[in-house]
């Protein structure tokens, strides 16, 4: 019963916000989808409850593991702290309820997809989701930021068309669309070329909207013009729900793994981390950088599916809710920044941690946590990723995720040089720390980081071991 | 038993500890406390003389440290005690209107402890302790000394670490080899692997504190900046005493080498080679105490020389020969010291007066202490030269001829500085009586008076150096002893002519010597930088070091410039590829799946 | 309270509660001096009370399982113990000490929050018992030093922080590699596993390999060893907890832990390893004689002083392992001794040119005593301590065998004399230079030269009563190498 709530709550709510005669104020409707989250993320400690009983009207049959529950938390997380970034940013009533809507939106979608178990329904609440992110990008309607919005929709078009395609090959070899048939289809026809294409177009749409280095162009410029609090949306849990999650439950619970895919999932996945670190480290501007940086830590998360075994998708899995929660702090940081200081260019900035110390403290905690520095999460799951690729004998790859995150740290370092860490710029004196709204999402994010981090093993077999048993 | 250790080692320290950090109101009982201390150190030496006494401590640096106290341990302590008394009045006396004497005072007796401690020690590395630890009295003696001293104590400083460092490497292999700490159960035959190393590294260590060749270059300096009663104490007695006591070991009871073996030929003239080459330098000095340091270095080529002959018979002569050195020395820089409370310093320009008339006294004793030193016959060290003589041709008559040599250099430079000091016409005309005050003249006569009773009851000594070494074996034939009696009174005539001959003509006395030495371009060797190792050294350190800032701002330079360029450039060139329009992109894409079928 | 718990309380209390400090700070600066010292007193009065438990010979362990084999294991014994009261006791003397020197700067929170974390990360690092938890705290210890190094806020100290912190990161994660290969090869993170488990071979050799590139990076040996001397510019106490006394000592002491009879490197390999160290000694000895920056010289003698501890340990024998770890106490007193005597100068002088420098013993008595008896100890000349553990290093690998290399380092012992006398007369001794004419003679009583006067009377108290601590050392080398 509990999870189609999920789903329909959210519509509901857009539903009774644009009622003709009643007109809800941009701060209460925060409130209320605020409100919401929170519900969302304590719906994570609750028992999975059995199948609710109205799904059979819609036919679709929602299933709920480990893994989906996980990936609620992080949605309710990533969609809490942009609703509140959003509130301190956002001042026009218009602009924050427009805002919200389509986030509450994109939030029935993601929610949906976490449960759907046919990859027609995932294909529905994929379009969901890139639909509301397309006009999410575009509300500010200036020039780039359409441009962006236009480069998005074009490229994931062509990965909707991909995985359309795909999806009906399967179709017709396997006759029904469901997980199990589909699976059982594969254990017998595998080597057939017809499912082999249907396959990789389905890796390559999917690798299309996760932002998978060849295929990532849309990415660095959508994050750069999207507002502060979509970006924020975005790079934290809409490319990996839509691109990376359903990789990892086609992967996991349809497909499982052979060679081939393996190696193709590897291959991209040293590519976008070697070559995403390489962009990232000659970037000027934070938000550039730092979608750089996102592209390179998914790679890693490809990395630790590509391992083939369990435990990989163990990794994979808490890597990525290790990478929302950080990458996310560090986005909540740059609209920090660009409230206070309204300047984008790195260079201009300078020595900001004096006047800013709560962004400054919680950023190199951010950063020494994708740099994968001990005491932190981040150290964690890349160490878990290196171990599973050690135990399935791929040392090669292992040995080079474990060299990438020295360009992890440049880029990183060079970012705290240019901004906090050095003496403050002179025109800078009066900058007084952000907005309470924003700190209190920043200490937020950054406690959960260290708590993860200092008590991993406690959480080892709660988070994980629930979602993934290895 | 251990009173012994205390009277020789921890009184004087604690003693020295106190004399340095006492308020300067108390000068008075420092001076008292200080010439108990070493009068309380002679009467115990001879009290204890001869006893044999082994005992373990485990008072010093909480190790357990043996100490042995035997007949060769108890000479050489009685013989530095007897210096350190005689040296102790006289600097009473020198000092009295420096300015830090009292710190002299208390590094004096912390040399004197650390040198009974390396006597007295019958376990390797209480000796090494005790032998590096000497250096820091040493430097602290010398930076008293006057116009800017501290230079010459730096160099000394180096000199004598990198000797020690090669003695400490030497005996680390003797204990490894020999397989013990202790002294006296270590017995190595030279054949046995390593042995050569650790013999050659250990002579190095021995013959470099005695200030052979390429260690000595820090003792002429020493002589013109640091105080007398330093030369006196340090150069001549302690220097001389521990150097030859460790050969002494190093050859009876750490090695066992047979007597013609090439390390003892090698050795042999290693110590002739110091000795011609210190000897030579001598005569050019123009300063007295220059020219009595270069001395002492020579007769240390002496005494090596008889002692690497690894004969019984050279042991004693060079034990006897330590003895007459230190008496004989001693009294000559007592008169040097002297000569500088009257006339200012002992330079040969500055000297005006006939210092004959004007200081009788001190002129006695310097011919004494002169002829003695030239090996005058019944004298102190002439039965010595002899012994060394007949050691030295024992082995090849090659040695005994470089001897005879040395010995005819030292005797024309001692008449020499006896011409200018003390016969040379006066250049003004006043003439009073400049005597010096009665506690220096005291140990100049009483050193004085030694060389020649020692010299005329040379048995004494003897007995004393046979109760130690025991009988000097070997048939030692009487024809040749007499054949060098002849040759080096020959040797001592054609100095004394030589000089006699060329002073009524020009006023040096060097006559002959000075054509020869010219001819072979020795003189360039003196005082010039080039030649002095010291200076060598430190040149070849600074060459090598600067290659070693080379390379580390190469490494540098990797690190600081090629790593950051190289990842900018890549990370530039990834950058020029996102240029941001569309088609570019969906280019990558059609690539990327192209790719992928390749792969699948 | 039982022993472990102690043992687990060395490791968390500096660690955890040094998140205290800044906020404290907000109340009062003494407050939160007085609390920094007392979380450095109490790991401190902890190590003494397990000590007697340790020295009677039974190992104190505090062991927490965690899944996929990264269990949180605390092992004392002597070896562990000693090094920790060694750096605790320096790091002490330095918290003291920059109470007055940091008195000037800003962002003093975050000095002593760094310190307290850093000693923290050393002692988890010397306890912990499972390769994984080393390297967690060895790469804590990084970003503490990257944190120290950057305290004044220049550009140009900032890229050098990030020159240290990037090259150790490197050197930490090909250490990393090594513990994996290890791991895999004898099964489990554990030491005492990989103990019992008596791994050799190729595979373990390449371990080895990667394993010492982390190591030369932490104790900056000579191709990997720029970083150090860059570090320069930090504050004086931090140069000295990093350079001296606490950083480049982790480097060895897991050398020690590692490789005297966990993982046993080849014949082979020992020689190369000490052909390396032979090489760093001298390059780094060289360039301390010429080099003109005070701090540079100190820190490049740290460099060489290092090999001579990696001597200790390469060379595998008791008397050599027992010589190498009274080395790291003794070499940490004195060279300490000397970075925090530079800091005083250069708080006075205010420039670090050597060039600059002159006659400064009449303005500065004490310091130049306490600075000579350091050099001295640095030196190794008899009374004072560094003689006795530069004399067990070298006699300890001739004894195993290898005399040239013995030979070598003798030489190196030169080199240290000479560069370190032509330290003191460059700064002490000869004509001033004439800008100090208005420098007053300095006073006894301030806490800088306090400290430095008792680490000076340290390193001579160790050379006199040489013969307790050694007996602990050979306890320790017994202990370790059991073959």
């Amino acid at each position: 019963m509990s999870f189609s709530l999920a789903v329909l709550i959210p519509l509901f709510l857009v539903l009774f916000f644009n009622l003709p005669f009643y007109k809800v104020s941009g701060k209460i409707a925060i409130f209320i989808a605020s409100l919401f989250c929170i519900i969302q993320a304590f719906s994570f400690f609750l028992p999975i409850t059995a199948n609710c009983p109205i799904s059979q009207y819609f036919m679709l049959d929602f299933q709920c593991d480990g893994i989906s529950r996980l990936m609620l938390l992080t949605t309710a997380i990533v969609a809490f702290s942009s609703l509140l970034v959003l509130y301190a940013l956002e001042d026009t009533d218009r602009k924050q309820f427009n805002f919200v809507n389509l986030i509450l939106l994109s939030l029935a979608g993601m929610n949906g997809l976490f449960f759907v178990r046919d990859i027609f329904s995932i294909y529905v609440f994929i379009e969901v989701i890139a639909s509301t992110s397309y006009v999410l990008i575009a509300i500010n309607k200036d020039k780039n930021s359409l441009e962006a919005s236009f480069k998005y929709l074009v490229m994931s078009s062509v990965a909707t068309v991909m995985m359309l395609s795909s999806i009906a090959i399967l179709f017709l070899v396997a006759g029904s669309t469901d997980f199990v048939t589909i699976s059982s289809m594969y254990q017998q026809y595998s080597g057939n070329t017809l499912v082999v294409v249907a396959i990789v177009l389905f890796i390559v749409g999917l690798f299309i909207k996760g932002g998978v280095m060849p295929f990532h162009g849309w990415l660095p410029d959508s994050y750069l013009a999207a507002p502060a609090p979509v970006s924020i949306y975005l790079a934290g849990i809409v490319t990996k729900t839509t691109g990376i999650y359903t990789l990892i439950r086609l992967f996991y619970s349809v497909f499982g793994f052979n060679t081939s895919i393996q190696s193709i999932l590897l291959i991209f996945a040293t590519i976008s981390i070697v070559f995403g670190a390489f962009a990232a480290i000659n970037q000027s501007n934070f938000k550039r950088m730092l979608a750089y940086s996102s592209i390179s830590q998914v790679g890693y998360i490809v990395l630790g599916l590509g391992a083939g075994t369990t435990f990989g998708v163990a990794a994979a899995i808490f890597h990525l809710f290790n990478h929302s929660i950080f990458k996310s702090l560090l986005f909540v940081n740059s609209a920090a920044l660009e409230k206070q200081v309204n300047v984008s260019d790195m260079n201009e900035m300078g020595g900001l941690a004096s006047k800013m110390p709560i962004t400054s403290t919680t950023s190199v905690i951010a950063f020494l946590s994708t740099a994968g520095i001990p005491p932190l999460s981040g150290f964690w799951s890349k160490l878990m990723i290196i171990l599973a690729l050690w135990t399935a004998d791929l040392k090669v790859f292992a040995f080079i995720a474990i060299i990438a995150s020295i360009l992890t740290m440049t880029y990183f370092l060079i970012m705290q040089k240019k901004v906090f860490f050095g003496k403050l710029k002179e025109g800078f004196e009066n900058i007084k720390e952000a907005p309470l709204a924003i700190t209190f999402v920043s200490i937020l994010l950054c406690a959960i980081t260290v708590v993860v981090g200092i008590f991993f093993p406690f959480i080892l077999n709660g988070l994980i071991n629930s979602a993934v048993s290895f | 038993m251990n009173i012994l250790l205390n009277i020789f080692i921890i009184i004087p320290v604690l003693l020295g500890i106190l004399l340095y950090f006492l308020p300067t109101k108390y000068n008075i009982t420092k001076i008292v406390l200080f010439l108990i201390t070493v009068s309380l150190n002679c009467f115990f030496s001879i009290y204890f003389y001869g006893k044999e006494i082994l005992f373990n401590t485990h008072v010093l640096f909480r190790l357990d440290l043996y100490f042995r106290y035997y007949d060769l341990s108890s000479f050489m302590i009685l013989v530095l005690a007897i210096i350190a008394f005689l040296t102790a009045i006289y600097s009473v006396a020198f000092m009295k209107k420096d300015k830090n004497t009292y710190t002299f005072y208390a590094f004096m007796l912390l040399a004197l402890s650390f040198t009974n401690g390396i006597l007295l020690t019958d376990n390797f590395i209480v000796l090494l302790i005790f032998w590096e630890a000497l250096m820091i009295p040493m430097f602290a003696m010398i930076a008293v000394g006057k116009n800017q001293a501290f230079l010459t104590a730096i160099k000394t400083l180096i000199i004598s670490s990198v000797a020690d460092l090669c003695l400490m490497f030497g005996v680390m292999l003797i204990c490894v080899v020999g397989g013990s700490f202790v002294i006296s159960q270590v017995n190595i035959d030279i054949s046995q692997p390593g042995a050569l190393f650790a013999f050659i590294m250990i002579f190095l260590g021995a013959t470099a504190k005695a200030g052979a060749m390429p260690f000595h270059s820090w003792i002429p300096d020493a002589s013109v900046k640091a105080p007398i009663p330093f030369m006196v104490f340090i150069v001549t007695a302690v220097e001389k005493i521990l150097s030859i006591y460790l050969l002494i070991r190093i050859v009876k009871d750490f090695f066992v080498i047979d007597i013609g073996s090439d390390i003892s030929i090698y050795a042999m003239s290693f110590g002739v080679v110091t000795l011609l080459v210190a000897n030579m330098l001598a005569i050019y000095q123009k300063d007295f105490k220059k020219m009595l340091s270069y001395a002492s270095i020579g007769q240390a080529g002496y005494m090596i020389v008889a002692i690497s002959s690894i004969t019984v018979f050279g042991m004693f002569a060079a034990l006897f020969h330590m003895i007459a050195h230190i008496v004989y020395k001693s009294c000559l820089f007592f008169v040097a010291g002297n000569i500088e409370q009257a006339e200012g310093s002992t330079e040969i320009s500055s000297i005006k007066n006939n210092l004959r008339q004007t200081m009788p006294y001190t002129f006695i004793s310097f011919i004494l202490a002169g002829s003695a030193f030239a090996g005058v016959p019944f004298f102190f060290a002439f039965f010595s030269k002899e012994m060394i003589y007949e050691s030295a041709i024992s082995v090849s008559w090659i040695f005994y001829i470089c001897l005879a040599v040395g010995s005819l250099l030292s005797a024309v430079a001692i008449m020499n500085w006896a011409v200018k000091l003390f016969f040379s016409k006066p250049k003004d005309k006043i003439i009073q009586e400049k005597e010096v005050s009665t506690f220096m003249f005291i140990p100049t006569i009483i050193t004085a008076l030694a060389c020649l009773m020692f010299g005329i009851f040379h048995k004494v000594p003897y007995n004393l150096i046979t109760g130690i070494i025991g009988q000097e074996t070997g048939e030692h034939s009487s024809i040749v002893a007499v054949i060098l009696i002849v040759v080096s009174v020959l040797v001592l005539v054609l100095a004394l002519v030589n000089n006699l001959y060329t002073c009524k003509k020009s006023q040096s006395g060097l006559g002959f010597v000075l054509v020869a030495l010219n001819y072979f371009k020795v003189d360039k060797l003196n005082e010039n930088k080039s030649f002095d190792p010291y200076e060598i050294f430190i040149k070849l350190i600074r060459k090598f070091s600067n290659i070693m800032f080379v390379i580390d701002k190469a490494v540098n330079y990797f690190y600081d410039v090629i790593v950051p360029v190289s990842v900018n450039f890549v990370s530039a060139s990834v950058k020029k590829a996102h240029n941001g329009n569309l088609s570019i992109y969906l280019l990558w894409v059609v690539l990327g799946i192209i790719f992928i079928f390749i792969i699948f | 309270m039982s022993y472990d718990i102690l043992l687990l309380l060395i490791v968390l209390v500096p660690v955890l509660l040094s998140t205290l400090l800044p906020v404290i700070a907000k109340f009062s600066v003494a407050l939160r001096n007085s609390f920094a010292l007392l979380l450095m007193l109490i790991p401190m009065f902890f190590l003494c009370s397990i000590l007697p438990e340790v020295l009677s010979g039974n190992i104190v362990k505090f062991v927490f399982q965690f899944p996929l084999g990264i269990n949180f294991i605390l092992q004392a014994d002597i070896f562990a113990t000693f090094t920790a009261i060694a750096s605790v006791l320096v790091s002490t003397i330095i918290l003291i000490y920059s109470f007055e020197y940091i008195k000037h700067y800003e962002n003093q929170n975050e000095y002593y929050f760094i310190v307290v974390l850093f000693l923290g990360s050393m002692m988890g690092i010397i306890f912990s018992a499972n390769l994984i938890f080393i390297y967690i705290f060895w790469e804590m210890t990084a970003l503490a030093s990257w944190r120290l190094i950057g305290f004044f806020r220049e550009k140009e100290y900032i890229r050098r922080a990030n020159k240290a912190f990037l090259l150790t990161a490197i050197g930490a994660l090909f250490m990393l590699t090594g513990f994996l290969i290890i791991a895999e090869a004898s099964g489990s993170f554990d030491l005492d596993i990989i103990a019992n488990a008596g791994i050799t071979g190729g595979l373990v050799d390449l371990a080895i390999v990667f394993i010492l590139i982390g190591i030369f990076t932490k104790s900056a040996t000579f191709p990997l060893h720029s970083w150090l001397a860059d570090a320069g510019i930090a504050p004086s106490p931090v140069t000295a907890l990093l350079h001296a006394a606490v950083l480049v000592k982790i480097g060895v002491y897991v050398y020690g832990r590692l490789f005297s009879f966990v993982i046993i490197p080849s014949d082979s390999l020992r020689t190369v390893i000490l052909i390396v160290i032979a090489v760093s000694a001298f390059v780094s000895g060289g360039i301390a004689f010429v080099e003109k920056d005070i701090k540079r010289v100190i820190a490049f003698s740290t460099i060489s002083q290092i090999a001579f501890i990696f001597l200790g340990f390469v060379s595998g024998g008791k008397v050599a392992f027992a010589g190498a770890m009274l080395f790291i106490l003794i070499h940490g007193i004195a060279k300490a001794g000397l970075f925090l005597c530079a800091g005083i100068i250069e708080h006075k002088v205010h420039t670090k040119d050597l060039n600059k420098m002159g006659g400064l013993l009449k303005y500065m008595p004490f310091t130049a005593i306490a600075f000579a008896c350091c050099a001295l100890s640095v030196m190794g000349i008899p009374p004072f301590a560094g003689f006795f553990s530069k004399f067990l290093v070298i006699i300890g690998s001739v004894m195993d065998g290898n005399v040239f290399t013995g030979f070598a380092f003798i030489i190196c012992a030169g080199f240290t004399v000479l560069y370190l006398v032509r330290l003191f007369t460059k700064i002490f001794l000869g004509e001033e230079k004439g800008e100090f004419v208005s420098l007053s003679k300095e006073k006894l009583l301030s806490p800088m030269v306090l400290s430095v006067i008792f680490l000076a009377v340290l390193s001579l108290g160790f050379g006199l009563f040489f013969g307790d601590i050694f007996a602990i050392a050979n306890l320790a080398a017994n202990q370790m190498i059991s073959i």
